[in-house]
């Protein structure tokens, strides 16, 4: 054996693991080579001095500390087992409950009116139904709310024309002071515009009948808001009235306009209009007066109202 | 079943009958080896008593599981040195052991008990503790388990899951890393060659 050799078996030597042949042959080799005894000497005396490092303590309350650890994780495991075991029983039934209350937490969310934003604006067929029935003996209960209301089918049925529609919003000053700004294009029709209802009448003198208009819109407590002349000779009037006054509106607006149409067509209903218009023309008449009365009132304070578009179109 | 020589048998079975007296009394038994190798190991005696803890707790839980196959200790030491050995230190307390370390006497080293300790002595167990410290890791649980311990080679290989020549290896080389810096340590100079 060299001195590498035998350099590699030192630890089992020296923990006596060799056979007593390879022990034999260490010796053999030990006593003619100074260097490896000087180190197996060493190593055997270093073994010595690790073998006689003091034990390391515990502090005194190491019992209590582990004894501690094992309640609490004792603990944290029964609670899991309450909870999760046995799994392939408790599992499927949390998760079951768990997507049971998402599922209605949901459904109750979208059905309340308060919570939900579709259920604010969405009216059924029925309560829309009811409207329009209670629309002329009562302001409707929800008032206020249809204010709010965005898009309904009385709205979606209105007669529209794209140029008469875009003239009579720019002159819609006065209406935004009750109501809510549309807040997004989608919803800018859904959001504040309560319905408006289009009545049309066929007239001789459509300028006459304008001033007709704001008389009665004045005895009735009701204001012009706007008026237009889009297509040149139809005159669109916005009008605003309380709802009690609607029926009366209509009603006073038909008799009118029946009655001059007749007597329009007549020769001397032709002259006398044209002079009435003439004195109408030069003087403050009752009609303007009136007019101004209309324009003036504000019965939004008392009750609900109603917005009316009026369409005279010139009769041929 | 080794469980008829295992010198702690009868603790075994009492604990797996339910016995928390006879679990006190295994504590009581092996808590200062296990504080040794995980001290030896972690180089901070405080991460060092929390491991020893949850080591007997792992014995705690595991114990319904042990069949006798091996003896007690070997499986104690096995949970001790996989705990060591998996041990994640933060990267501040590791930098602070090894400060420590380099700088003044090994933490974990106390040689308060004997005044009349030769100081030669003593600085020759304080050389000794930062020779041991300083040994790569799988190198320095060989060491700790074998001499310090008292293992057998084939515990060892148990204890780590290795092979038997791996242990010789290993120990070998530790043997040989812990004497050269004892040797540099007492004859920087060249002037004392040889341990007395």
């Amino acid at each position: 054996m060299n001195c590498q050799e035998v350099k590699e078996l030192f630890s089992d030597y020296l923990d006596h693991r060799l056979s007593p042949m390879n022990i034999a042959l260490i010796h053999e080799h030990l006593k003619v080579c100074p260097g490896c005894s000087q180190e197996v000497a060493e190593l055997r005396k270093t073994l010595s001095l690790i073998g006689s490092l003091e034990e390391i303590q515990t502090s005194p309350d190491f019992l209590g500390k582990v004894l501690r650890k094992i309640e609490r994780e004792k603990r944290i495991r029964d609670l899991w087992s309450w909870f999760f075991e046995p799994i392939r029983v408790k599992v499927p039934l949390e998760i079951t409950a768990l997507l049971l209350v998402s599922v209605l937490g949901f459904y109750l969310y979208e059905r309340s009116p308060e919570l939900s934003k579709e259920g604010r604006v969405r009216l059924s067929q029925e309560e829309m139904q009811m409207r329009e029935d209670k629309a002329m003996e009562e302001p409707p209960r929800a008032k206020a709310l249809e204010r709010e209301t965005t898009k309904t089918e009385s709205y979606a049925t209105v007669k529209k024309e794209p140029e008469a529609t875009a003239g009579l919003e720019a002159r819609r000053l006065s209406e935004a002071e009750s109501l809510e700004a549309p807040k997004e294009e989608g919803e800018r029709g859904l959001a504040a515009v309560p319905p408006v209802q289009v009545v049309e009448f066929a007239a001789v003198d459509v300028i006459a009948y304008e001033r007709k208009v704001n008389l009665i819109l004045g005895e009735l407590g009701g204001r012009l808001i706007s008026q237009e002349r889009p297509l040149g000779k139809t005159l669109v009037l916005m009008v605003e009235l309380p709802w009690s006054r609607q029926g009366q509106f209509l009603a006073a607006l038909k008799e009118e306009f029946r009655s001059k149409s007749d007597f329009a067509r007549s020769p001397e209903g032709a002259s006398a209009l044209s002079k009435e218009n003439l004195q109408e023309k030069d003087t403050p008449s009752a009609a303007e007066r009136g007019l101004d009365r209309a324009r003036k009132a504000s019965p939004l304070l008392d009750e609900p109202t109603v917005k009316l578009e009026l369409r005279i179109l010139p009769k041929e | 079943m080794l469980q008829g020589l295992d010198p702690d048998g009868d603790l075994i079975q009492k604990i797996q009958q339910g016995e928390q007296l006879a679990f006190n009394q295994l504590v009581l038994k092996y808590r200062h080896r296990v504080m040794g190798v995980a001290a030896r190991m972690l180089q901070d005696p405080i991460e060092a008593e929390d491991l020893a803890q949850d080591v007997f707790v792992k014995v705690y839980h595991s114990l319904k599981g042990f069949k006798g196959e091996a003896l007690f200790s070997t499986w104690l030491y096995r949970i001790t040195a996989n705990s060591c050995l998996n041990h994640r230190k933060s990267r501040t307390r590791e930098r602070q052991a090894k400060k420590a370390l380099d700088e003044s006497e090994p933490i974990l080293f106390d040689d308060t008990s004997d005044p009349h300790v030769a100081l030669e002595e003593k600085e020759l167990k304080v050389c000794l503790e930062k020779a041991i410290q300083a040994l790569p890791q799988e190198q320095r649980i060989v060491l700790i388990l074998r001499d310090i311990e008292g293992l057998s080679y084939e515990g060892i290989a148990d204890s780590l899951g290795v092979e038997l020549g791996t242990v010789r290896s290993r120990l070998h080389r530790a043997r040989l890393g812990v004497q050269a810096s004892i040797k540099k340590a007492f004859s920087p100079d060249g002037q004392r060659s040889e341990i007395q």
